[in-house]
């Protein structure tokens, strides 16, 4: 382990993300409000923060950035040392990365914490005087989880909820990936650095540079978010609002700018817009690229994607189904009743479905008091959750696929144990290696669920007299980065209420989950640490 | 002709034993000293010991006057390189051997224009297709191809319910490509005119591309055969192919294979094929699988495995039990057993050979006919008295069918009337015997060309 080089990582990802806290300050700065050029106190936390991230980023940069260099010494007396530059080892490159989430995190939530202290204005039991609650409200956002602290979010300033929608567009396709593209120097290591924190199983085989990757993954990110702004616009939602709702949908994020979450948006096209949004967003990226470039057939015959559309459509009719049948009516997020029609209902479904398995979170109706039938395709859509390689969470459609297809072929294998069934996806065989890695994977993600949902229960049955339901749904939407669960954490109930021990536990699950566990789990394992 | 066999091994010196005994001078190319020893000593043949690769060593067997360089080798690039240089060298024609699927089904390029090779021919391929022709036509009497695969012909019973019974031939609506060749009644055979109609019982022998076979066979049989299950032993390269050839819903197809690494490397091309990893032939192993109740039972191992297992399987009452047996002597001994009929793929490979050569200006085909009528393969001469007449116009004088002939660029096919007599074109025709050698005559047949 080299700590010095390490570190002089997390000093670069410190100087990169206070820069930006900086700019989103200056922006609000430059926009004449009500009050004209004045620098209010949020914008003072955002340019404060920013400031002070960049500076620490330095500090540690600048005394550890020796480490990235490493000396060659001759073996007789004869030449010069030479340097070059120190090649990342596998142990350095999983602290960097859950480091790097977990400052960045902390970096996201100092301006709500200053906010709170130096506004005025700011009630007394506002959940921001609290740092776990900041943290909390960061890393949710840093990991596109969208669980909220706050009740009342439109009183907040409109740059602090736009650093809150900003951070979750960040942290959705991967701050690491914004490194790796923006800053040199990586070499070799970029690649390490980009399949922790991007794992999963990749189907595709010949790639250009590690570098040429994220910067086109970014480049889609853009075009993404361009387009889904503009197509906002047009369909009468503001400027503000629009850009935020994009940035956290394109993240499968979930924080909206409003009280109740989506509840009824401008139009029904607004709303479709979204919805088109989140399926784009919880592809797998290459896929979408592939449609980009043309290249049709094979964008369409990728199984994963064929499944999670399978996945999506065939919850949407279940559920309307299971809507109309129940012809209660359906109550939006905001308390507007609805009868339960045909229309409404798939509208109700069609949403609901796209943004919990797409692990957004987004709401416009109360699916709490929806029959239970459709609450359990709900949870199990959370469970599968969108494609590998997208910002989705969730165990993917991928694995639960091959988890599937193993479990049907160990069915045969019961009687016939000499047969050979080789498992293929899209026309690749998946080997006895990547097999057992997806099977610990969704073994550990369940464990993890089960573990959660009794962790929660445990620290939080005696203080607030949380259900089960609440403590297992808890456990799944922040594991799985969706958000809103069931019962106390439903549509429109939000996460302020828990003690700040289950916060500071959520905070950990949530990392869990976004970084796909392994990458977490091997700081626990005992030989990580020792030698070398 | 010269000729230079490339390659001394079992396909190698087969097809210079019998290309020798056709007459012609055979130049054996091997670079195992003991080999070309041996054959030297018991074929009429010249050798020449080296690698047939080299560039010196094809010069030495002359090959810039060699009227084709036949490459047997058992390694697939070595065969296309063989024949790239034998090209570039000056040899009349060239054929490859080629054992993997993969140079015949590239759709992204075409191997044998790439090595200069005029043809590429796989034993393992041919033998397979005869074999998933038997399987797919239970009914058949006899089955042959000709011409590369593309064209088959078959004899088979006339169920008395099918759709032809009682219909005369004209309006029958028969696929284009195929044709009804001859009517056997009570043990007679003839060739049918348009007036004549088919009754239950009779023999039909029918010939047809590929593709349209088996519209053709179901005018004259009930149609649809049931899901039949086929269980094949070793996962040769043949064995590869016979699944390819029956890669659909008709056939449920299990593949036992011993060796694991080959049978995971199956299973991943053939994903339509159950592969097992373990021996059909072990008793233990067939009892558990059920194999007795396969209705076929194809064994692709080495000759002495292929007896053992069909006998075995034979005993325990599959009904069609289909050995590979390379070694002709072994036939009768597969007769005592009770099986009559065993496939293999050293014959297919000398017959593919000779086609290539057109050694044949003339060749009988038995075992179709009685006395009643002849078939025959053979090659139009310059002197013949039909020559620019269409099969329309020729009608009945001389009385014969052709029944397939290859068109400019070698490709099979099933002639109309509107085919027209050129000299040098190779034909299959079925004439009567009492007119053969007028047709014989008049077609010029061993000619010049």
């Amino acid at each position: 382990m080299n700590f010095r080089f390490v570190c002089a990582q997390w000093g670069k990802l410190s100087m990169l993300l206070g820069t930006l806290l900086a700019a989103v300050g200056v922006l609000f700065l430059l926009i004449p409000g009500e009050q004209g050029v004045m620098l209010d106190a949020a914008e003072l936390s955002l340019l404060g923060s920013g400031g002070g991230a960049a500076v620490a980023g330095l500090i540690a940069w600048m005394v550890c950035k020796r480490a990235t260099l490493i000396e060659v010494r001759p073996i007789s007396g004869s030449s010069e040392a030479v340097t070059k530059p120190y090649r990342m080892s596998r142990r350095d490159a999983a602290l960097v990365t859950t480091g790097a989430w977990v400052i960045g995190a902390a970096i996201a939530a100092c301006p709500f914490l200053m906010w709170a202290t130096l506004a005025t204005d700011v009630a007394q039991d506002h959940p921001f005087h609290s740092v776990i609650d900041c943290y909390f409200e960061a890393m949710s956002g840093i990991t596109t989880t969208g669980a909220t602290v706050l009740s009342d979010i439109e009183s907040l300033p409109r740059s602090l909820l736009l650093w809150r929608s900003l951070i979750q567009w960040l942290g959705g396709l991967g701050i690491l990936v914004l490194f790796v593209a923006i800053l040199p120097g990586l070499g070799t290591a970029a690649k390490k650095l980009f399949r922790i924190e991007s794992p999963g199983p990749d189907p595709e085989g010949v790639r250009p540079t590690i570098r040429q990757t994220a910067r086109r993954l970014w480049m889609l990110y853009l075009g993404l978010t361009v387009a889904q702004i503009v197509l906002l616009l047009s369909t009468g939602m503001g400027l503000f609002d629009a850009a935020n709702h994009t940035f956290t949908t394109l993240a499968t994020g979930g924080f909206s700018t409003r009280n109740a979450s989506i509840a009824r948006p401008e139009s029904l096209s607004a709303e479709i817009v979204l919805i088109v949004f989140m399926v784009l967003a919880g592809s797998n990226f290459t896929v979408l690229l592939a449609f980009l470039k043309g290249r049709w057939k094979a964008a369409l015959g990728d199984t994963e994607f064929r499944i999670y559309l399978l996945c999506l459509i065939g919850g949407t009719v279940f559920i309307t189904a299971a809507l109309v049948g129940h012809s209660e009516p359906l109550v939006l997020t905001n308390g507007t009743e609805l009868a339960a029609s045909g229309g409404e209902s798939l509208r109700a479904a069609a949403f609901t479905v796209v943004s919990q398995q797409t692990t957004t979170g987004y709401a416009t109706f109360d699916f709490d008091i929806w029959p239970f039938a459709a609450k359990a395709m709900i949870i199990a859509l959370m469970v599968v959750g969108g494609s590998a390689g997208s910002t989705a969470g969730g165990i993917k459609v991928i694995r639960i696929w091959i988890a599937l297809k193993v479990l049907w072929g160990e069915l045969e294998r019961f009687f016939r144990p000499d047969v050979i069934r080789p498992l293929k996806v899209s026309g690749h065989v998946i080997d006895h290696e990547q097999k057992l890695n997806v099977m610990t994977y969704v073994l550990g993600t369940f464990l993890l669920l089960a573990l959660g949902a009794v962790i929660i229960m445990a620290l939080e049955a005696e203080t607030s007299g949380c259900t089960f339901t609440t403590a297992a749904t808890t456990s799944l939407a922040t594991i799985c980065t969706v958000g809103p669960g069931l019962d106390a954490v439903g549509a429109i109930r939000n996460y302020g209420w828990f003690t700040d021990a289950t916060k500071i536990f959520l905070c950990f699950l949530m990392l869990a989950g976004r970084l796909e566990m392994f990458v977490i789990f091997v700081l626990f394992q005992p030989r990580f640490w020792r030698g070398g | 002709m010269d000729i230079i066999l490339c390659g001394g091994g079992d396909i190698g010196s087969a097809a210079a034993e019998t290309l020798t005994l056709a007459g012609e001078s055979v130049t054996l190319i091997d670079p195992d000293e003991r080999r070309i020893k041996f054959l030297r000593e018991n074929l009429d043949i010249s050798t020449i010991e080296g690698s047939a690769s080299s560039a010196s060593v094809l010069l030495s067997a002359n090959v810039a006057n060699a009227d084709a360089v036949i490459a047997t080798t058992d390694i697939d690039e070595v065969n296309l390189v063989i024949c790239d240089i034998a090209a570039s060298l000056g040899a009349a024609r060239t054929m490859a051997r080629i054992d993997h699927s993969m140079f015949f089904q590239d759709e992204q390029l075409d191997y044998a224009s790439v090595f200069s090779v005029d043809r590429l021919f796989s034993p393992d391929r041919v033998m397979a297709s005869g074999m998933a022709s038997w399987l797919r036509n239970p009914a058949a009497i006899a089955i042959e191809q000709f011409t590369g695969n593309e064209i088959e012909l078959q004899q088979l019973t006339v169920d008395p319910q099918a759709q032809a019974v009682g219909q005369r031939l004209r309006s029958l609506a028969m696929p284009r490509g195929a044709r009804l060749a001859a009517i056997t009644r009570n043990g007679m055979a003839s060739l049918p005119s348009a007036e004549a109609a088919v009754e239950g019982g009779d023999i039909v022998t029918l010939v047809a591309e590929r593709k349209v076979f088996p519209a053709m066979r179901n005018l004259f049989t009930k149609g649809t055969y049931g899901k039949q299950s086929i269980a094949i032993s070793g996962g040769s390269p043949s064995a590869a192919w016979l699944c390819r050839f029956l890669s659909d819903r008709a056939f449920d197809i299990r593949l036992f294979e011993m060796d694991r690494n080959r049978a995971e490397e199956l299973g991943e091309k053939l994903d339509w094929v159950t592969v097992i990893n373990a021996d059909a032939a072990d008793p233990d192993v067939f009892a558990e699988e059920q194999l007795h109740r396969v209705d076929a039972f194809v064994s692709m191992k080495s000759d002495e495995q292929n007896m053992l297992a069909c006998a075995y399987a034979r005993r325990s009452g599959v009904k069609n039990v289909m050995p590979v047996i390379r070694h002709a002597e072994f036939k009768p001994l597969l007769k005592e057993l009770g099986i009559d009929r065993v496939w293999n793929p050293r014959e297919d490979a000398v017959q593919a050979i000779q086609r290539f050569l057109h050694c044949h200006e003339f060749e009988q085909i038995d075992g179709f006919f009685n006395d009643t009528l002849e078939l025959m393969r053979l090659r139009v001469g310059s002197q013949s008295t039909l020559l620019g007449q269409t099969l329309a116009t020729i009608g009945d004088t001389p009385p014969m069918l052709v029944l397939a002939c290859e068109d400019g660029d070698g490709t099979p096919f099933v002639p109309g009337g509107d085919l027209e007599i050129n000299a040098g074109r190779h034909m299959i025709v079925l004439t009567t015997t009492q007119k053969a050698d007028e047709v014989r005559k008049q077609l010029d047949v061993g000619g010049s060309r």
